[in-house]
């Protein structure tokens, strides 16, 4: 039965390739399919692979850029640390890791007394809950304010002497109010010792709270 | 007309009309060859092209590698020194730029007040200032205008009261208030 059909199909073909035009067109379409077949099966699929580690080599490229990149922004930063310790010791003494009213107290009194300032009293004022409010500016959750009160009393030249020493300063002091009142004329006749103006000053020091992470 | 001659050699051995077959058998030596060469060519070259990537590959990946284990060594311990620092430094800045600076604020008003002694009450509380004087009427004059015309002043407001012996001695009660600018207020800048 086979053999029948085979002969059948051979006979058909001699026959179709009898006529040299038909014969022609049939070796071109066959060549044609045969070489589609190749390139799909054996030289795409090669190449394709090739070009696919190429892509994924180039990637791996630009991780290795950036690994040394990062790795030598690293190394400049050890370096940077080691070669300025005492500068990023001072601004951790600036910006200290928690509350240090005792170095804030010994700051203030000392540019106080340096600058003839009698002082009466000086406050911490719980302000936890008001900080926008008091700076008038917002900061990071880690940067802790406190309000310090100081009133006193002086002569306004040196008043404005110590203001110019801690706005000046390179630990931040806001001045957050001021106000100044003039002494009765009288009872400075009877105290001869006494300053004329009296004050009562609030200012705000920051520290950065390292409980707090930034996320 | 021509006489066409016909030679018939015996000898020569007369070939077998070609199957179907043979013709594919023909075509696959022919050109079929040509393709094939070509085809597996390049498929050589290919595969040396990717044995030679691999090898890149390896290489790379071990390169990673070992900029990992050396950055690794930084950024359990340094990095999160550094970042707080960086954190710490930017935050300083802007503290530093949004923080007040009262002083030349004083200096200026004071400037205008000719009689310092006088009954001057100032209060400076976030950006406005109040001033409240007891003094002569020309320099509670002297004081709302200077405040008025300065550039550090905006919005300024003045009230003037007039009581009792002050009719007599010429003087009065002065307050004023106003809006102290941010360039003259903020420190500014680092």
């Amino acid at each position: 039965m086979a053999t029948i059909f085979e002969s059948s199909i051979t006979k058909r073909l001699d026959q179709y390739l009898a006529n040299s035009q038909k014969k022609s067109y049939f070796v071109a379409a066959v060549t044609l399919v045969f070489t589609l077949v190749i390139f799909l099966f054996g030289i795409r699929p090669a190449i394709t692979a090739s070009i696919r580690q190429y892509n994924d080599n180039k990637e791996r490229t630009d991780v290795i850029v950036q690994l040394e990149s990062k790795l030598d922004s690293l190394k400049s930063l050890t370096e940077q640390e080691s070669l300025n310790a005492d500068v990023i010791d001072y601004f951790r003494f600036l910006l200290p890791s928690k509350d240090r009213g005792d170095y804030i107290f010994d700051e203030l009194t000392t540019y106080l007394n340096s600058n003839n300032i009698e002082i009466s009293s000086i406050q911490w004022v719980r302000n936890d809950d008001q900080f926008e409010q008091l700076s008038g500016f917002l900061l990071d959750p880690p940067v802790v304010s406190r309000l310090v009160n100081i009133q006193g009393s002086t002569e306004i030249g040196d008043l404005v002497s110590f203001l110019n020493i801690i706005e000046e300063s390179r630990r931040i002091y806001n001045v957050r109010s001021l106000q100044i009142f003039p002494v009765n004329s009288e009872t400075l006749d009877l105290f001869s010792d006494l300053k004329p103006f009296t004050f009562n000053l609030e200012v705000q020091y920051f520290y950065w709270n390292d409980e707090i992470v930034i996320k | 007309m021509a006489e066409k001659n016909y030679i018939f050699n015996l000898l020569k051995p007369i070939e077998q009309p070609l199957t179907s077959w043979d013709r594919v058998y023909e075509w696959l030596i022919g050109r079929a060859k040509i393709i094939i060469m070509v085809t597996q060519a390049v498929i050589a070259i290919t595969f040396f092209a990717k044995v030679a990537l691999d090898t890149i590959a390896k290489s790379k990946d071990d390169q990673i590698e070992e900029l990992n284990n050396q950055i690794i060594l930084y950024t359990t311990e340094r990095e999160p020194r550094y970042r707080l620092i960086q954190n710490k430094e930017v935050n300083y800045r802007n503290m530093w730029s949004s923080s007040r600076k009262v002083a030349p604020v004083l200096r200026e008003l004071y400037s205008y007040i000719p009689n310092i002694g006088t009954d001057v009450v100032i209060s400076i509380i976030g950006n406005i200032v109040s001033i409240s004087t007891d003094d002569s009427r020309a320099n509670l004059d002297s004081l709302e205008t200077a405040i008025k015309s300065s550039a550090t002043f905006s919005s300024a407001g003045a009230s003037v009261s007039i009581e009792g012996e002050d009719i007599i001695n010429g003087t009065g009660k002065g307050a004023f208030n106003a809006i102290i600018d941010e360039a003259v207020l903020l420190r500014g800048k680092f």
